[in-house]
């Protein structure tokens, strides 16, 4: 569990290096795989996926349930899983 | 409920399918078949549809067990598993196939692959066509 995300986190994603789309995918990949209602903890530190990546899963009726911002430029998100895509 | 409907804040909207047509193979154009690539997973991960439709020399990047890294050129396996992983459709087309002397069974596992009849089908079942 990531520090101040208070979420049970099932599934874990590092898209550390990785530069657009891939984050996307390889957090669409792991989500395709899960359950609805589990949680998908999803790592990075490219700045344009941590804005594509919570608007891509809201339109497939995913939720996002926490974000964190690290100070060297990483992210932290947490995803649960609709039941749609 | 159809999979062909997408839903934003609560409303629901069709569900758009996109056809990307490769006939740029890796070899000597591997900027064409990686963005095609990139693009393709790229929609698929926004959880639209996509059919990745290879022909011409584009049907060299389904030749399974190539290494072009070896050449300097783009592996694009890799992303094409990362696409059937997705749910992509993949589409070869036959004709392309026969005039390179390629077997099915040298293609990667996932394919589908049609004639030049059913191309016009397949054109029509989409709503966006983009080509490389």
């Amino acid at each position: 569990m990531a520090e101040g995300m208070t979420n049970k986190v099932d599934v874990s994603v590092d898209t550390r290096g990785m530069n657009c789309p891939q984050p996307l995918i390889e957090a669409r990949k792991k989500m395709r795989k899960m359950a609805p209602g589990q949680v998908l903890e999803v790592i990075g530190d490219h700045a344009m996926s941590r804005k594509e990546i919570p608007m891509a899963m809201e339109e497939t009726g995913d939720k996002v349930l926490d974000a964190k911002d690290e100070p060297n430029g990483g992210w932290k998100l947490h995803i649960q899983k609709g039941g749609q895509f | 409920m159809t999979t062909n409907i997408n839903t934003v804040g609560g409303a629901f909207r069709p569900k758009k399918r996109y056809l990307i047509s490769v006939s740029h193979g890796t070899y000597g154009h591997d900027d064409d078949a990686y963005g095609a690539m990139l693009v393709a997973n790229g929609i698929l991960a926004k959880g639209l549809d996509v059919t990745l439709l290879l022909r011409e020399d584009g049907v060299y990047m389904a030749v399974k067990g190539q290494d072009p890294n070896e050449i300097g050129q783009e592996n694009n396996l890799k992303q094409l598993a990362d696409f059937l992983d997705l749910g992509g459709q993949l589409i070869v087309l036959g004709p392309s196939t026969d005039a390179r002397a390629l077997d099915k069974d040298e293609l990667i596992d996932g394919i589908m692959i049609i004639g030049n009849k059913d191309l016009v089908k397949v054109l029509e079942e989409h709503d966006f066509c983009i080509t490389f």
